[in-house]
């Protein structure tokens, strides 16, 4: 029993934590959420560090239902320092708009670890039911997170749109799930994966799960609710979605993918290749034409999607590598932007990036972030989403889809130019005298946050020795 | 470490330096970036002598029977396994001539941009970061680091254009990033291609060359990757960017892009030639028919330009055009010409570049038709542009004769038609830049002053005189002794055509 309760310590001590940092919230009467942030911080660094080098071991338990291979390593370490950065930009610094209402950060908090319980649950379950609880436990904090500010219209507009999305792509889900059970007796996925046959069914049911995984991931066509609730969420909320859910979709979709239609690599492939090529071509074509920095950045996390689907298509050992590269690489680079627009959002309540004239020249810091934050979702060397992206095209190149490829540079060249035009706006148009933008104090924590995400950005891309972990993982298996 | 590392990281180190100095101290800053590219300087000086003494020499031949490229100043060790890259540096002849050129074009501009304060401290921070890249970029011998180099060249671009340039800054640094970027994206594609299908497992240039990449597959990715690094370097119908791009951009930026980056296409076509000799066989004369239209539009254009920068502009796409058109004839001596072309031409646009932005300074205006008798006032800018002017005119004497002749006499070798009547077109473009280069010297120099203002103009002051005297004196200088220049060249492109000539025998 001791045994089983060990290999499932790092679920334990979250859930533990989010108890911890609510009740702390209660008991606190003027509370500025900073006894549970730092709560938060810390044992998500612990876990983090424990995820990386593999300090809780690799077990079946419960009967083989929970296994935590060291790709679910890898996916626990980017939930993980995900919810790190989110609670480090919850940090309420001289804001004089609220991002989040102070005195219940630490609910902000505890529901935010709690979803974090489910996506490690995730990763880790090795069988159908628990999955699906697990990835419900994902979803229901983080509906309550996106209506967090609930006396602001367009936040509760946002958490109706993504209860009403969460609900039905879990119900195509669990259908598509039912269905392979149905097919193989089975709610084992290594079982399913091995007894599952090629047939009708196997493709309805295919079809039907990666519509499910498809909302989780905001794959186009099933993208709609992603620039809605970004918008309407609260900055750290949108942050938290667009990184750590968006990684939990992938870990599902990969494990589905990969064990449970093993034999079904085919058809698998040529869903996968036309979702890439859709979400990518879609979230960068509509993200031309926003202006709003969530919405904008909703669209640029869609084809960052669609990129990883590139990778996705090869579901060999090149394949998994390249995802688990970008997916770390993306999140850096996703933080530091929502980051930066986290802080100006606070400080000045602008959201709109025709506001940002003037930035660079009184924030030359936040904007050099920011900067390297857009190169690096764009894909320039020397950051790390060069070589990342350069990682995913290589696994595509590596199966002969070299069309797939071309579309994806094509894509790449295009996001090119909405990722130039927020720096157009924050350093090439001149403010006129006396709207010049004000200088922002950055909070301790955000500095932190952003600085460790600009140092890694650039690390990871001159010396990528440093997440061999990764790759180290990805050659080991699930 | 190497000394092609150190040629990199001497501006990277420059860049550090710079972040750390208050952005008031703008002298401070300048003289660090001067020092930081006389260093480069000095060091690629000593580099062309070392490369020709160890190559075997002005009078030397090295390697004439091999596919191997004649690399000195190897430095190489695994970067990322996984995929099998690389850091491996190593100059060949004609490297090593593009670092020269480079060095001595930034160190140039500096000098030009002396009189630059506006965000001094940024703009040279992302000049010398341009110029990192670009300098890595030719001492990169695996294929991913090469590009990977000309991104990092690409990246301050956009800002260096849209912040400090002038005109339509915003729409031509966009449209300059975004058409290079997507040259470069088919330029990913290939290389991709390029190390799935040779089955080298690296992309190591050499190692690429000693697989054979099937033939049914050179037949697509040639043309693909000519028209990658052809968009980068002015192959019409890719060349747009490039007259926008130039004419807004800051002097020492087009000095650079003109002078140096653009030479970049011209480079990895050469290279392409060299992995993919099938392929170059195959589409060779359609791409001399591309080129020919390349030389002759841009001189056409040039001609109905009065903004100085677009005919300079314009000009540099003929010119260019020249350099791909040597080399797409496949012929020894015509790809000998287009090699040091891309020196040439590097020097006399920069040379240009420099005096227009000068002459922009004083007169605050880039058309020839407001301009007139300032040879009066400015003697030392007059003259030098006069020797530009005949150095892109190809008379002898100067760098660019040599090349121009090299180019026409190898193409003319072809006794096809077909490539006569192509060089024979390619070749009246000389007559043409005589029109619209010596119809801007004429009115801009000569006659009266249609300015009363301009009366009271000054001369080049002495910082000024520095950059403009070097460049003359070099072009001169490669026009009376082209001998090492041609050498150097030469080392790198017997390899090319022992390919080429393995190629034809298949």
């Amino acid at each position: 029993m001791l045994e089983q309760l060990f290999a499932i310590s790092n679920e334990l001590i979250l859930t533990t934590l989010a108890v911890v940092v609510m009740s702390v919230n209660l008991s606190g009467r003027r509370n500025s959420g900073r006894v549970e942030i730092l709560l938060t911080v810390f044992t998500l660094a612990a876990l983090s560090l424990a995820a990386v080098t593999g300090f809780f071991p690799e077990r079946a338990v419960f009967g083989g239902v929970y296994q935590a291979g060291p790709v679910a390593q890898v996916f626990k370490c980017v939930f993980l320092l995900a919810g790190l950065m989110t609670a480090l930009l919850s940090w309420r610094g001289n804001q004089p708009v609220e991002t989040l209402p102070s005195h219940r950060i630490g609910e902000h908090l505890g529901l935010m670890v709690l979803s974090l319980v489910g996506m490690c649950f995730l990763v880790s379950a090795q069988e159908l039911v628990l999955l699906y609880v697990s990835l419900e436990l994902v979803t229901i904090p983080l509906i309550l997170l996106v209506a967090f500010n609930r006396r602001e219209l367009r936040s509760a507009e946002a958490g109706m749109k993504y209860v009403m999305f969460s609900a039905l792509s879990s119900g195509l889900l669990l259908y598509g799930l039912s269905l392979l059970y149905g097919m193989t007796g089975s709610t084992y996925l290594g079982t399913v994966g091995s007894r599952l046959q090629m047939s009708f069914l196997t493709v309805v049911a295919l079809v039907l799960v990666m519509g499910g995984v498809g909302f989780k991931i905001s794959a186009a066509p099933f993208h709609l609710w992603t620039p809605d609730t970004y918008e309407g969420a609260p900055l750290p909320v949108a942050t938290f979605l667009s990184v750590a859910s968006k990684a939990a979709g992938f870990g599902l979709f990969f494990k589905l993918i990969s064990v449970g239609f093993a034999l079904a690599s085919e058809h698998a492939q040529l869903l996968v290749v036309i979702l890439a090529s859709l979400t990518m071509s879609i979230g960068n074509l509509v993200a031309l034409m926003q202006t709003n920095m969530k919405r904008f950045l909703a669209y640029s996390s869609i084809a960052q999607a669609g990129y990883l689907l590139v990778g996705l298509a090869n579901r060999e050992e090149l394949g998994t590598a390249s995802v688990l590269f970008y997916l770390l690489v993306y999140l850096f680079s996703n933080i530091a932007a929502f980051g930066v627009v986290t802080l100006i959002a606070g400080a000045t309540g602008k959201e709109d990036m025709r506001d940002y004239v003037g930035f660079s020249i009184s924030n030359p810091g936040l904007a050099a972030v920011m900067m390297l934050a857009m190169f690096s979702l764009a894909g320039i060397p020397p950051l790390a989403g060069f070589l990342g992206k350069f990682y995913l095209f290589a696994a595509a190149a590596e199966k002969g889809l070299y069309w797939l490829v071309l579309v994806g540079v094509a894509n790449a060249t295009v996001s090119l130019y909405y990722y130039l035009t927020v720096l157009r706006w924050m350093y090439l148009v001149k403010a006129e005298p006396g709207q010049e933008f004000p200088r922002i104090r950055t909070p301790l924590a955000g500095t932190l946050a952003l600085g460790f995400c600009s140092v890694s950005m650039i690390a990871i891309g001159l010396v990528p020795q440093v997440i061999r972990w990764t790759e180290t993982a990805a050659k080991a298996g699930l | 470490m190497g000394i092609l590392s150190s040629i990199v990281l001497v501006p990277a180190l420059a860049v550090l330096v710079i972040f750390f100095i208050p952005r008031e101290r703008l002298k401070a800053i300048k003289l660090v970036a001067l020092a930081a590219t006389g260093v480069t300087v000095l060091m690629s000086v000593w580099l062309t002598v070392d490369y020709l003494k160890k190559a075997g020499g002005v009078a030397g031949r090295s390697n004439p029977e091999g596919v191997d490229l004649p690399l000195f100043y190897v430095e190489k060790f695994p970067w990322f396994e996984k995929l099998g890259i690389q850091y491996f540096m190593g100059a060949d002849g004609l490297s090593v001539l593009m670092i020269l050129l480079t060095a001595v074009v930034i160190f140039c501009g500096v000098l030009a941009s002396w009189y630059h304060d506006y965000r001094g401290k940024e703009f040279f921070i992302f000049l010398l970061l341009l110029v990192t890249g670009v300098f890595g970029v030719f001492g990169a011998n695996d294929l991913f680091l090469f590009f990977l180099f000309y991104e990092v060249a690409v990246l301050p671009m956009y800002l260096l254009i849209g912040l400090w340039g002038t005109g339509p800054r915003e729409y031509s640094a966009m449209k300059l990033t975004l058409m290079l970027m997507g040259g470069s994206a088919l330029i990913l594609v290939g290389i991709l291609v390029l190390y799935f299908e040779s089955g080298a497992g690296t992309f190591s240039i050499l190692d690429l060359a000693h697989h054979k990449i099937p033939v049914a597959t050179q037949a697509w990715l040639f043309p693909l990757m000519f028209f990658g690094f052809g968009t980068l370097g002015g192959l019409w119908p890719f060349h747009t960017w490039s007259p926008d791009g130039h004419a807004s951009a800051p002097t020492a930026v087009s000095m650079l892009h003109a002078g140096v980056l653009m030479k970049l296409g011209g480079y990895g076509c050469l290279k392409m030639m060299y992995l993919m000799p099938e392929g170059a066989r195959m589409w060779g004369t359609f791409f001399m028919v591309l080129t020919t239209v390349n030389i002759f539009y841009g001189a056409l254009i040039a001609i109905q330009k009065t903004d100085l920068k677009y005919i300079t502009a314009y000009s540099s796409v003929s010119h260019c055009g020249l350099v791909l058109f040597g080399l797409s004839t496949l012929n020894f001596t015509a790809m000998q010409g287009a090699a040091v072309q891309m020196y040439a031409h590097g020097l006399m646009t920069a040379l240009f570049f420099a005096l227009v932005g000068m002459i922009y300074g004083r007169t605050h205006t880039r058309y020839i038709t407001e301009m007139g008798g300032l040879l009066k006032v400015m003697p030392f800018l007059g003259v030098c542009y006069m020797i530009g002017g005949m150095s892109g005119l190809g008379l002898p004497g100067l760098a660019g004769f040599i090349a121009e002749i090299q180019v026409f006499v190898g193409a003319f070798a072809n006794a096809s038609v077909g490539h006569r009547i192509m060089t024979i077109l390619a070749a009246s473009s000389v007559v043409t830049s005589a029109v619209y280069l010596l119809r801007a010297l004429t009115r801009m120099l000569y006659g009266p002053m249609q300015d009363p203002h301009h009366e009271h103009l000054g001369d080049a002051t002495w910082i000024e005189r520095v950059p403009l005297a070097l460049l003359v004196f070099a072009l001169a200088f490669s026009g009376i002794f082209p001998g090492w220049m041609v050498r150097l060249v030469e080392y790198s492109l017997v390899p090319v055509m022992n390919q080429l000539q393995a190629a034809s025998a298949f």
